[in-house]
């Protein structure tokens, strides 16, 4: 049964890979720096996913940003964090955001405004952080709001809202153990598509995909393995030491070390990771991500052998 | 213990030339020889204006005893503790370094100078070399400057 | 117990560069536990005060006093000897006293000397931890004796968030523990991991500040 009818859940309702990426809106108002990159990738993704005030530095928001996005032919993932808004502002923008056309939506906590921007900006590490629910009762809310038509207080509204409703899986965090476990909690609570935390060590995702599957969790939801482009050993470096459930095997950092060109190494090894993802029994997806460089994309995608994205 | 040694300490000398600083020394009664007499009260032959007090272990100081101390006039404060490892009250002296280091922090936040307040460590110590800590202050003192504090009438 | 901690020095001297005769009035219960508003404290602070201003050209006279607590009002009574002598008054107590002596005292300037902080527990000397957020609807009985609300960085009702570190504490402060860590590892500990499947719902915030300022009345205790 059809949750929502989006590209991306028709996709892989046909039982076909699904390719999502991300697209990090503009520190400014401009549309237009929304539209160069709609331009950019359109039809190379079944999905779209626009981030919200990702790191808690201040984008344009994830609606807008997906808005825009919609009307430029690239179909939208809205991202809605815990983080700035309370279950009043969250369940209105819902509703908000259905009425300008978007159906899909993934759940987050959301970083901490004091993990958030590092580097040159200053971020607002002083504000008043929100968190009124998590993102397990997000989902919850979702689902409430487009299966039985009410907000989470109980009141009706007045139609339901069908969402395609996705959440996010850190397989690789401590405890680790308990990370399946918290997965299959994101599915009770109305999960139907997982992107995860970048992984580069495709092995031991593999193992953690399979305990997923002899859970079941695999058949109730389309987990997409997120995927980030690096683009030289000092990030995989970076990401390594510094963002949590992100392991990079010593290997991977060695051979991009010594590699001539650290740019095209990232894309090839961008490739591989792609490729050996679609080897792993149960995952249904890739979400593919380039921060602040979407424009490379394209070329990757299709060196990996994903187009033209199938008709559904 | 802290006013009274404050205001004794601070009293000042009216036969010392007011550019000398004066030093109050507050040592460990273990740290000197058994044999040297204890120095106490005020000092001021042979170019030094210094107060000296005993304690029973250097732990016994507390910061507010030293920041009265200064607050009273006193230029500077030398504190002197049994070497590491050596105290007969096992870390009496290591918890007096780090309240020494505590209230030179907050001497720098209150711009009077940090350097106004050291720590010395020694064992079986003579009077000589009890004055000679304290003189080993005069010159850093002279150059800090004489404490704003000084002069309003204590 | 309530912990604060000392305002920044430079901030404190440019509230009382205005006065003249001040009082550093302390608080002998939460504050001094925490090592920043006790009779010790005060007695720090006074001295230091008269230097700092000194520095800025100013002489100021600093009384002391440190009740036994400053949020009981027969304790704040025992100011109002020395209140006529003062100018101004700095209170190392927390909010809650801070409160109590400017309400006794209306005539007064009172400031806070300290910036109050959380409901924390001593771990060891020198340590203190927060540990309650005071939320009015506590599930401590079951997230194994670790509370979510005030330990986890985002009061995750379903935690961890993904951003626990390989060495188990908090993606935000990496000398935090990531308290649905500890939770989980508790709830191993004693065989519950099941308790920690089902899903929490929202919790509802309004028996807490986020209802309106607290007032609680007990019939059977007015006089």
């Amino acid at each position: 049964m059809m949750k929502a009818g989006t590209r991306l859940e028709k996709t892989l309702r046909a039982g076909q890979f699904a390719l999502t990426v991300e697209v990090g809106p503009p520190r400014g108002p401009n549309p237009e720096d929304v539209l160069r990159k709609a331009q950019q990738l359109k039809g190379v993704a079944d999905g779209y996913n626009v981030t919200d005030n990702q790191t808690a530095v201040v984008r344009m928001s994830s609606i807008a940003g997906a808005r825009l996005l919609l009307d430029a032919g690239c179909e939208p993932i809205m991202q809605m964090t815990c983080r700035d808004r309370n279950r009043i502002a969250l369940q209105s923008d819902l509703l908000g955001a259905w009425a300008l056309g978007m159906r899909n939506c993934l759940c987050l906590s959301g970083d901490h405004q004091k993990a958030g921007a590092s580097g040159k900006l200053k971020g607002h590490p002083g504000s008043k952080n929100v968190f009124d629910v998590d993102s397990i009762q997000l989902i919850s809310i979702l689902k409430g709001m487009r299966d039985e038509g009410v907000l989470e207080s109980g009141d009706p509204i007045s139609q339901p809202t069908p969402f395609f409703i996705g959440a996010v899986w850190t397989p690789l965090a401590p405890p680790e153990e308990f990370r399946v476990l918290r997965l299959a909690k994101k599915i009770e609570a109305g999960a139907d598509f997982i992107q995860t935390q970048a992984v580069f060590d495709i092995k031991r995702f593999a193992t953690a995909v399979k305990a997923a599957a002899d859970r079941g969790l695999t058949d109730r939801a389309a987990i997409l393995v997120g995927i980030i482009v690096p683009k030289s050993a000092r990030m995989l470096e970076y990401m390594n030491a510094n963002v949590p459930g992100v392991e990079v095997p010593e290997a991977l950092i060695k051979r991009m070390a010594a590699a001539k060109d650290q740019r095209q190494e990232g894309y090839q090894i961008t490739v591989e990771l792609i490729q050996a993802a679609r080897n792993i029994p149960g995952l249904k997806g890739v979400h593919l991500q380039a921060i602040e460089s979407e424009e490379v994309l394209p070329e990757i995608i299709r060196a990996a052998g994903l187009l033209p994205r199938p008709q559904v | 213990m802290g006013k009274s040694l404050g205001k004794r300490a601070g009293m000042k000398d009216a036969n010392r030339s007011v550019t000398m600083p004066r030093i109050v020394v507050v040592y460990c009664r273990n740290a000197v020889s058994s044999a040297a007499e204890l120095l106490e009260g005020p000092y001021t032959v042979k170019g030094l204006n210094a107060f000296f007090a005993a304690l029973p272990c250097s732990s016994k100081i507390e910061p507010s005893y030293l920041l009265k101390i200064l607050a009273d006039g006193a230029d500077g404060v030398l504190v002197v503790a049994c070497p590491e490892g050596h105290c007969r009250f096992m870390v009496g002296n290591v918890r007096a370094e780090k309240r020494v280091n505590y209230v030179r922090s907050l001497l720098d936040k209150a711009k009077m100078g940090a350097e106004r307040l050291t720590l010395e460590r020694g064992e079986n110590l003579t009077e000589k070399d009890l004055l000679s800590l304290a003189q080993r202050r005069v010159e850093p003192l002279k150059i800090l400057g004489p404490n704003p504090m000084k002069g309003d009438g204590k | 117990m309530i912990i604060a901690e000392w305002k920044p020095l430079p901030e404190l001297v440019e509230i009382l560069k205005g006065h003249t005769n001040v009082l550093v009035v302390g608080c002998a219960t939460c504050v001094a536990e925490c090592a920043a508003g006790g009779e010790r404290e005060v007695e720090t602070l006074a001295p230091l005060l008269q230097m700092a201003l000194k520095q800025e050209g100013r002489t100021i006279n600093v009384r002391t006093s440190t009740l036994e607590r400053q949020c009981e009002w027969e304790f704040v009574e025992e100011l109002a000897k020395v209140a006529p002598q003062v100018d101004a008054i700095v209170s190392l107590a927390c909010g809650i006293g801070i409160q109590a002596v400017a309400e006794r005292f209306p005539e007064l300037a009172v400031y806070p000397g300290v910036n109050t902080t959380a409901l924390a527990i001593r771990q060891e000397p020198g340590t203190w931890l927060a540990r309650c957020a005071a939320c009015g609807d506590c599930v401590l009985g079951e997230t194994f004796g670790f509370c979510p609300v005030a330990r986890c960085a985002k009061s995750l009702s379903n935690g961890p968030c993904g951003g626990t570190r390989k060495n188990g504490k908090c993606e935000i402060d990496e000398n935090i523990d990531c308290v649905w860590y500890q939770i989980y590892e508790r709830a191993k500990a004693r065989g519950k991991v099941e308790q920690l499947l089902k899903v929490r719902k929202p919790k509802n915030w309004s028996n807490s500040g986020h209802g309106g300022p607290k007032r609680v009345v007990r019939e059977d205790l007015r006089p």
